[in-house]
C-alpha cells in the first residue's frame, strides 16, 4: 500500500479509529491490532512475503529470549550468529543472489571462460533491507547487553512490522521504538495535529516536488544520449530533488503517521542539501542508516581508534556496504566509493566534524562562504546521484562526459516538458527549500508550536493540501521501496 | 479526541468542496480524453489511436458529409483494436441511429502487441488503461476517470494553458511550437522512439480479429471506411520494415469495409508536429480528402 494512494487514505482513518476506540482496553490488544494492520499494509503488495517478516521476527524474538538465559560467551556468540545469518541470509538470497551470480559469470566471461548463469529471478520483497536491519539491531543490542530482551511477542512483532516505517524506514533501533510498545499510549491532540502537519508536508515533498522532478529526470536519464549538456545537468539536478523529496517525504509521512498512533520515530533527514561539506551531508541524509552502519559496522571494525590507515579502510568499507545496501548493482557500489573518496580528504584534514550545527544557526541568512560551500556540496552530491540513477557505470560515465562540454551553457530543452511545467517544477523546489530554510532548526520544516494560532496553522495546511491536489502527480512508487 | 475529530472533519469537508469545485470546471483544456468519456452517446465515430485523435477533424467531415461525426480515438496504449476498445465503442455508440459513417483508422501498430504472447488478450497493455476502467463513457461527469486516470495534474483544469484542446466533437487540437527546429527535434525523438520500441512489438492476429469484430459491429449501424493516415517518410520506412505485408494482412478487413484509403503514398505532402501526428492544417486537408473520398465512393 502506498502512502500516496486512495487505499491508504481509507486504511489510515479506519485503523486510527479502531486503535483509539480500544485505547481503554488492554495495551496488548492495541499492539495486536498494529501487528494485524501492519501485515495487511504489507500484504497489500504481496502477501507471500509476509512469511519473511514473520520468519525474521520469530528468529530474533527467540534468539533474544535465548540470549537472556545464558551468559556463556561462545553460546551468546552462536546465538548472535544465528540471527545475523538468518537476516543477512534472507537479504542475500532475495536481494543479492542474482547480482553476485551474474557478476561472477561476467568476471569469468571477461577472462574468456563461459559459464552458465543460474539466476533465481526472484522479486525483491519490498522493504526487506529496512526491516532486516531493524530487527537485527535488536539482537545485537541484546547481545551487547544494551537492551533487555522482551518476553512480549506481540510487542516485538509490532516493533518489527510497525506499518508507518516498515517499508522505507526510518530504521528504528529497538532501544528507541520497542519500549514505546510497552507503555500505555494516550491520545494527545497536539501530537496528533502535529502528525497530520508532518504527513501533509511529506506528501507535498513526495507528490508535488519529487514526482514533478521525476518527469524531467526520467525523460533525461532515459534518453540521455539525445540531450545537450545543460539538459543533462538539469536532469541530474531534477533527480537530486526527486530523490530527496521522495525519500524525506516518505519519512515525514511515516513519522507523522507514527505520531497519530502515539509513537515517536527518529528524525531521518536534517536538511541535507544545506550541508557545507560531504561529511555534514552524511550526518543529515538517511540518518537512521548512517548511524546504523556507524554503530554496527564502523565502530566494531575499530572506527578511527586504530590509526588513520585502518580508519580509512573502515570508511571505505562502510561506504561500499552502504552503497550495496541500496541495491544489487555496481552503480550503487560505485556511488558508495565516490562518496568515500569525497569523505576521506575531509577526514584526513580533520574537517569531517567541522559543521555539527545547521548552517546559519543564529542568523537569518547564510554568508557568501556558506552559500559557496553548500553549492559545492550539492554539485558533488548531484554527480554522485548520476551513478545512483544510471543503469550502469558506463552509462553514468557517458552521461557525465556528455554533460561536461560546451553545450552545458546552452538553454536546456527537455522533450515533452513545456516551459510552464519547467517553471512550476522550479517553483516547487524553491518553495520547499524556502520552507526548509525557515524551519531548518526544527525536527521538520513545517512544524508549528502548539501556541500557533489555530486558523493560521490550518490555513497553511489547507494551502498545502490544495497544492498537493492541484500539482501532485499521480500515485508514483517511492524510489526507496526497491531497496 | 472529540476536538480532533471535529477539526479534521471540517478540514476534510473544506478540502472535498474545493476538489469538487475544481472538478466541475473540467473541460477540453483539461485533459486529452476526459470529454470523450462524458456526455451523451455519439454516432458516426472516428476510431484509432492518437494519430486519428489529432489528425481527423469531425467539423470538416460534418460540413461535407452532412453527418455529425465524433472522434473517439485515444492513444496507442489504450485504443489498439481489442476487447477493451470494442467494449468502450459499444458503450459510447448511439445505436438508435442507422446509416452512420464510421472511419476506422489502421496502421501496423494498431494490430500489434507488446505482450510476450501477442495473442494473449489478458496481457494486453490497455487492460490496465483508463479505457478498461471507465465502463460508462457517457455520464455527465466521470469521477472515476478524474480521480484515477486524469492525465497530468489538476492544475490544468484551472490554468487552461495546455497546448492541447479537446473539442466537443472529440478532435484533439494541438498547438505547440511549429518552428523547424522544434519540429525536427520532436521528429528525431519519435524516430528514435519507434526504433527503440520496434523490438517490443509483434504482429497480433488476435488484434486483427478484433479489428474484424469492430468492423462487423459497426456495420450493423452504417458504413465502415478504413483509412491509413500519413506519417513522416522516415517513420514509414520503419513501419514498412516492421510489417511489409500490412495491406495483405488486413485484406479481410478491407473487403468487409466500404473502402480503404491509404494516405501513406503521399507522406511527404503533409506537415507533422513530431513525425507521427499531423499538424492541424494538414489534418484539415486530410479530413477534407477523406470526406471527398467517402462522397465519391459508390453507395
Amino acid at each position: 500500500m502506498l502512502f500516496n494512494s486512495i487505499d491508504f487514505a481509507i486504511f489510515l482513518p479506519i485503523v486510527f479509529a479502531i486503535y483509539w476506540a480500544i485505547n481503554r482496553g488492554a495495551l496488548k490488544i492495541q499492539n495486536a491490532l498494529l501487528v494485524l494492520t501492519s501485515y495487511i499494509f504489507y500484504g497489500w503488495w504481496d502477501w507471500r512475503f509476509l512469511a519473511l517478516i514473520i520468519f525474521s521476527s520469530s528468529v530474533d524474538f527467540f534468539v533474544g529470549k535465548a540470549l537472556s538465559k545464558t551468559s556463556v560467551k561462545h553460546k551468546r556468540k552462536t546465538l548472535l550468529l544465528v540471527s545475523i545469518i538468518a537476516n543477512l541470509g534472507l537479504l542475500g538470497v532475495f536481494k543479492y543472489y542474482d547480482f553476485f551470480v551474474q557478476s561472477f559469470v561476467d568476471a569469468f566471461t571477461f577472462m574468456g571462460v563461459n559459464l552458465e548463469s543460474n539466476s533465481l529471478n526472484i522479486i525483491i520483497p519490498v522493504g526487506i533491507s529496512f526491516y532486516t536491519f531493524q530487527t537485527l539491531s535488536y539482537t545485537i543490542d541484546v547481545y551487547r547487553r544494551k537492551l533487555e530482551p522482551t518476553n512480549d511477542a506481540i510487542a516485538f512483532f509490532a516493533f518489527v512490522s510497525f506499518f508507518p516505517q516498515l517499508v522505507a524506514g526510518p530504521i528504528e533501533r529497538a532501544t528507541n521504538l520497542l519500549p514505546q510498545f510497552f507503555k500505555k499510549r494516550h491520545f494527545d491532540y497536539n501530537k496528533a495535529t502535529d502528525g497530520i502537519g508532518q504527513i501533509i508536508w511529506g506528501l507535498f515533498k513526495k507528490v508535488v516536488v519529487a514526482d514533478n522532478c521525476a518527469i524531467i529526470a526520467n525523460q533525461v536519464f532515459d534518453n540521455y544520449t539525445q540531450y545537450s549538456g545543460s539538459a543533462l545537468a538539469l536532469g541530474a539536478v531534477a533527480f537530486a530533488f526527486q530523490i530527496y523529496g521522495d525519500f524525506s517525504g516518505y519519512t515525514d509521512i511515516a513519522i507523522g503517521t507514527g505520531k497519530l498512533f502515539g509513537f515517536n520515530l527518529k528524525q531521518n533527514f536534517a536538511y541535507p542539501y544545506f550541508s557545507r561539506n560531504i561529511a555534514e551531508f552524511w550526518r543529515r541524509w538517511h540518518i537512521s542508516l548512517t548511524s546504523w552502519f556507524k554503530d554496527y559496522v564502523y565502530i566494531p571494525l575499530g572506527g578511527s581508534k586504530l590509526g588513520k590507515t585502518k580508519a580509512i579502510r573502515n570508511i571505505f568499507i562502510v561506504f561500499l556496504i552502504s552503497g550495496l545496501w541500496h541495491g544489487a548493482n555496481w552503480t550503487f557500489v560505485f556511488w558508495g566509493l565516490f562518496n568515500a573518496l569525497l569523505f576521506i580528504p575531509l577526514y584526513l584534514a580533520n574537517r569531517n566534524r567541522r559543521y555539527l550545527n545547521i548552517v546559519a544557526i543564529d542568523r537569518y541568512i547564510f554568508s557568501l562562504r556558506d552559500f559557496l560551500s553548500i553549492l559545492t556540496t550539492f554539485c558533488l552530491t548531484t554527480i554522485g546521484w548520476i551513478f545512483f540513477r544510471a543503469e550502469s557505470i558506463t552509462i553514468a560515465l557517458d552521461y557525465i562526459k556528455n554533460m561536461l562540454n560546451a553545450s552545458l551553457f546552452s538553454m536546456p530543452y527537455v522533450f515533452r516538458v513545456g516551459k510552464l511545467e519547467a517553471v512550476l517544477v522550479l517553483l516547487f523546489v524553491l518553495i520547499m527549500l524556502s520552507i526548509e530554510w525557515i524551519g531548518r532548526r526544527k525536527k521538520y520544516a513545517l512544524s508549528f508550536s502548539p501556541n500557533t494560532n489555530l486558523w493560521a496553522r490550518w490555513t497553511v495546511y489547507y494551502v498545502i493540501v490544495v497544492m498537493i491536489f492541484l500539482f501532485g502527480e499521480k500515485q508514483q512508487d517511492f524510489v526507496y521501496f526497491q531497496f | 479526541m472529540k476536538k480532533f475529530i471535529v477539526h479534521i472533519s471540517v478540514f476534510s469537508l473544506l478540502v472535498t468542496v474545493t476538489i469538487l469545485a475544481v472538478f466541475s470546471r473540467a473541460d477540453g483544456h483539461s485533459d486529452q480524453f476526459y470529454l470523450k468519456l462524458t456526455g451523451t452517446q455519439k454516432s458516426n465515430l472516428i476510431l484509432g489511436t492518437s494519430k486519428a485523435a489529432q489528425g481527423i477533424q469531425p467539423e470538416i467531415l460534418k460540413k461535407h458529409l452532412e453527418v455529425e461525426p465524433f472522434n473517439y480515438a485515444f492513444a496507442i496504449y489504450a485504443s489498439k483494436y481489442g476487447d477493451v476498445y470494442l467494449n468502450s465503442i459499444k458503450s459510447k455508440l448511439d445505436t438508435t441511429k442507422s446509416d452512420q459513417v464510421f472511419i476506422v483508422t489502421v496502421d501496423p501498430w494498431s494490430i500489434s502487441s507488446t505482450s510476450k504472447n501477442p495473442n494473449d488478450i489478458d496481457t494486453f497493455r490497455e487492460n490496465k488503461s483508463f479505457l478498461n476502467s471507465v465502463k460508462e463513457p457517457s455520464n455527465s461527469a466521470n469521477y472515476n476517470y478524474l480521480i484515477n486516470h486524469f492525465e497530468g495534474n489538476y492544475y490544468n483544469i484551472l490554468s487552461k494553458s495546455s497546448p492541447a484542446f479537446l473539442h466537443d466533437d472529440g478532435w484533439l487540437e494541438v498547438n505547440i511550437d511549429n518552428d523547424s527546429t522544434s519540429v525536427a527535434n520532436r521528429t528525431l525523438f519519435t524516430i528514435n522512439d519507434y526504433k527503440k520500441n520496434l523490438k517490443k512489438y509483434n504482429y497480433s492476429s488476435a488484434r486483427l480479429s478484433y479489428l474484424m469484430k469492430t468492423i462487423e459491429f459497426l456495420s450493423t449501424y452504417g458504413n465502415v471506411y478504413l483509412v491509413r493516415l500519413p506519417i513522416h517518410p522516415e517513420l514509414m520506412d520503419i513501419e514498412n520494415t516492421y510489417m511489409p505485408d500490412f495491406d495483405s494482412k488486413i485484406s479481410e478487413a478491407i473487403s468487409s469495409s466500404k473502402g480503404y484509403l491509404d494516405l501513406t503514398n503521399d507522406n511527404s505532402g503533409y506537415h507533422y508536429i513530431d513525425g507521427a501526428h499531423l499538424h492541424k492544417e494538414s489534418g484539415a486537408k486530410i479530413s477534407l480528402r477523406i470526406a471527398n473520398w467517402i462522397k465519391e465512393l459508390p453507395n
